[in-house]
């Protein structure tokens, strides 16, 4: 129920300079702090939390609310710049973002990337607002049986990400799988396929795993480069010095509408994503990175587009603000930064529950308002940031390649400070590397690496509540059975649309060739 | 002269003889009284879990109040790997000298127990204190067949009852349900919040929750129907879940309780063990700053100390040992 009077509490308690400071250092640290390999954005919140134990109500949440989306914004700008994810939830980023600075659009790159994840963040926020109790209703529809029905659906959609060679998309992804069984039974606990090495019991780190593929394994490559002294090394090195210079392309505001269709799908993915507990910011960005490149074949995303880098980005930032609906209205943590904005509201007495809206509507009301004011400040200070940062993509590359280096070592072993990480990314980088050498996509290796082990979980622990039995553990709600159909309906689509890509590519081969015959028989 | 030398020489190595056996003599009452040479430098505390997580800010918070109380610092490591064994594993590798602590939790217990061949052995440990213990409250759909433990028992007889919680809560449903006779499915979670997402969206009948869970739960859409562990709730928190809670002993059960232990290598002297407890005992009872912070953080200081707590942790590891079995 609205309540005016604590809405002008709320007023009060934002709209003070104290508060503003607090908001905008928070943006300021977590897009720095964003943009360092291997710090996360719970990471950060994590850090800055003791702090707000010192800080009224309104300034803790502008900290640390305003830490969260700066940082998941600070995520792409390494992402774009260097090729290494500041956080997993950025990892799509690299696919487009990074192509686009080797082509010399770096700043086009990270302007798309700050106007979707902002446009996408706010969006998603106005949608909490309106319906946050409906959305969270609706999410508490989602057991384990829907879950699993929505794992394969994920995996149906992101089949687009698999290249167009099938098998080597499909090898990658089987390895993906493996390396998700890695660890320990996750419902009997017991350790499997860690080859008899204890510090595996708690599987492969997504961080560690993310930073080896795709930025380590590019550095050895772009290192391979640098020695041999390659035509390419020479050429990319000329288009990052020049990264910032005055006749870079920047983003009109055409540009920038063009994108409306990735960031629409980015929003409606990363809000449905954001409220549902346990599947986070990088599925949603890898999601609607894979259903954008899926439905809007025009836009060629993959080959270095700005639309690439708007649908990964608007993705995860739309998770920002449902992230916190299922806390906002039962008390559930539905992330780990959610549940460090829950201790952020412990700390300050306050106890996130359904009477949370009763009780404190005031800090409810304020938490809203600054959820949309740190967009703003978002925007702001993530312009300057994005430029600062990347203009250390003008260094030379026999210096930025061992600084990368380094940066991947200590962001692996940073994020959790486990030095068995700082070896996992080693070896993931140099099998990432062997990878791009013949052409074996990343893509589904990583998506099966974060999907598989929540499939595998909410499908046994739909089995085990039915009793052993999979019919009515799999098929127990009309909405299981919506999701299933549609998992099998994108399966169908997405043959199809291969059948009839190789279709064309067969008519245009046999153009070729007969165009090639024609010139042949004239020359003669 | 000589004679005098000789007698002041005897009476000085006699007086010293008795001032040193007097000294070694005392050296145990002395250290436990906190005025032998222990610590003489800073100690290792030992977190088995990455920076940010409960067991993190318990160790800071604590930390934060060390120089005060022990006369020197603690330097926090996060050792975190291997269901939190990786930490435990270290501690057993430092020497038996009272410098390196480990902040241990349900979860390597849990972790030792549930592997073929597990790290560490989970009584290898001397614990100096409990800071802190956590219950698994059972709660209920409110207008559901078991808003209470009668109806619960009822509705059990007639068909299993499916329980979700992590594992060290449902280590403690299934200890007080297997005393009761109840037949139940365990529905293990990594995460709190997808076990409540799924209690609350009725996929799950029952809810293995610490009592800071049940508090965004209950009444409004949940009813705690038992405390299984044997430590009463305190009485505001009681009163904010509904009221008058039962606990595990009033239906004659032995409950569980999930500590906080902070423990040394196992051989470790018994003296450097107590005077640690005791130092710790005061830090969390009768300074001023850290049992606040720790306060409005939500937690609760359950304190037990040594030998007490280490006699406790003995026991408490066979009694998950023998849960872990229902779970099975």
């Amino acid at each position: 129920m609205f309540q005016p009077e604590a809405l002008l509490e709320s007023l009060h308690l934002v709209f003070t300079l104290n508060t503003m400071m607090w908001l905008a250092i928070g943006v300021f640290v977590g897009v720095g702090l964003g943009a360092i390999p291997g710090l996360t954005t719970s990471t950060g919140v994590a850090l800055m939390l003791p702090l707000t134990f010192t800080l009224n109500i309104a300034g803790a949440l502008g900290l640390v609310i305003g830490l969260y989306k700066g940082a998941l914004f600070g995520g792409s700008i390494s992402a774009i710049s260097f090729a290494t994810p500041g956080a997993p939830d950025s990892a799509a980023t690299v696919f487009d973002g990074y192509k686009m600075t080797q082509k010399g659009k770096g700043r086009k790159a990270l302007l798309t990337s700050l106007y979707s994840s902002v446009t996408a963040d706010s969006l998603s926020d106005v949608v909490v607002i309106l319906i946050a109790p409906a959305m969270a209703l609706a999410a508490l529809q989602f057991g384990p049986s829907e879950r699993t029905w929505l794992m394969f659906l994920a995996i149906a959609l992101l089949g687009a990400l698999s290249g167009r060679h099938v098998a080597k998309g499909m090898m990658a992804a089987a390895i993906g799988l493996f390396i998700g069984t890695i660890g320990s039974d996750p419902i009997a606990g017991a350790a499997r396929n860690t080859f008899g090495q204890g510090w595996l019991r708690d599987g492969v780190g997504l961080v560690p795993l993310i930073i080896g593929i795709f930025a380590m394994s590019r550095m050895i490559e772009q290192g391979i480069e640098i020695t041999q002294e390659s035509k390419l090394g020479k050429k990319v090195k000329g288009q990052m010095a020049d990264l910032f210079g005055k006749d870079q392309e920047g983003l009109t505001f055409r540009e920038y509408l063009s994108n409306w269709r990735e960031m629409g799908i980015g929003l409606g993915i990363g809000t449905f994503v954001g409220m549902l507990p346990g599947l986070g910011a990088t599925v949603a960005s890898f999601l609607s990175y894979g259903v954008a490149k899926r439905f809007l074949p025009h836009k060629k995303i993959g080959t270095g587009v700005m639309a690439g880098v708007a649908a990964a980005e608007s993705g995860n930032n739309a998770t920002a603000g449902p992230t916190l609906v299922p806390l906002l209205a039962f008390g559930i943590p539905g992330s780990a930064t959610a549940a460090l904005i829950g201790g952020a509201l412990l700390l300050q007495g306050i106890t996130p529950s359904p009477r949370m809206f009763e009780l404190h509507a005031d800090v409810v009301y304020a938490l809203f308002i600054i959820l949309i004011l740190a967009n703003v400040f978002n925007l702001v200070i993530g312009r300057g940031f994005a430029f600062f940062y990347a203009k250390l993509g003008a260094v030379p590359k026999p210096i930025l390649v061992p600084t990368i280096m380094v940066l991947a070592i200590i962001g692996s072993y940073g994020a959790s400070g486990n030095p068995y990480d700082v070896g996992v990314m080693l070896f993931f980088g140099v099998f990432g590397f062997a990878m791009r050498k013949f052409g074996v996509p990343e893509a589904p290796l990583v998506i099966t690496f974060l999907i598989a082990p929540m499939l595998e979980e909410n499908l046994r622990r739909a089995i085990l509540i039915s009793g052993g039995d999979w019919v009515p553990g799999l098929f127990n709600s009309p909405l299981s059975l919506t999701l299933m159909a549609l998992a099998v309906a994108v399966l169908i689509l997405s043959y199809r649309m291969k059948f009839s890509e190789k279709l064309d590519d067969m008519q245009h081969q046999e153009m070729e060739e007969t165009a090639e015959e024609d010139s042949a028989k004239k020359s003669q | 002269m000589q004679a005098v030398i000789n007698t002041a020489g005897k009476s000085l190595r006699a007086g010293l003889l008795t001032v040193a056996c007097a000294l070694l003599a005392a050296s145990p009452l002395a250290l436990a009284d906190g005025h032998g040479d222990w610590p003489e430098r800073d100690i290792d505390f030992i977190i088995p879990f990455g920076a940010g997580g409960g067991s993190d800010a318990w160790a800071r918070t604590i930390g934060s109040g060390a120089r005060d109380h022990f006369g020197v610092n603690w330097n926090l490591q996060n050792r975190p790997g291997a269901g939190a064994t990786l930490g435990w594993e270290y501690l057993l590798d430092q020497p038996a000298d009272g410098y390196t602590v480990y902040l241990g939790s349900p979860t390597p217990v849990l972790t030792a127990l549930m592997d073929d061949d597990p790290l560490v052995d989970p009584n290898e440990l001397k614990v100096a204190g409990y800071i802190s213990a956590f219950r698994s409250l059972i709660v209920a759909q409110n207008d559901g067949p078991m808003s209470d433990w009668e109806s619960l028992v009822e509705h059990a007889s007639e068909s299993p009852v499916i329980i979700a919680g992590t594992s060290a809560l449902l280590v403690g449903a299934a200890n007080v349900f297997e005393q009761a006779g109840i037949e139940a499915i365990y529905v293990p979670y990594s995460s709190t919040g997808e076990a409540t997402s799924d209690f609350l969206g009725g996929h799950v009948d029952l809810l293995a929750a610490t009592a800071s869970t049940a508090l965004g739960i209950a009444p409004e859409n949940g009813t705690v129907v038992l405390n299984s562990s044997d430590i009463a709730l305190a009485d505001d928190v009681d009163e904010q879940l509904g009221g008058n809670i039962p606990e595990a002993a009033d239906y004659g059960f032995d409950g569980m309780r999930f500590p906080r232990p902070i423990g040394f290598h196992p051989d470790t002297p018994d003296e450097i063990v107590a005077e640690f407890s005791e130092r710790l005992e005061s830090l969390l009872t009768e300074d001023e700053s850290v049992p606040a912070m720790l306060n409005r953080m939500g937690e609760e200081v359950i304190f037990m100390g040594y030998p007490e707590a280490n006699e406790d942790f003995a026991l408490l590891v066979d009694r998950m040992r023998g849960a872990l079995d229902l779970l099975d």
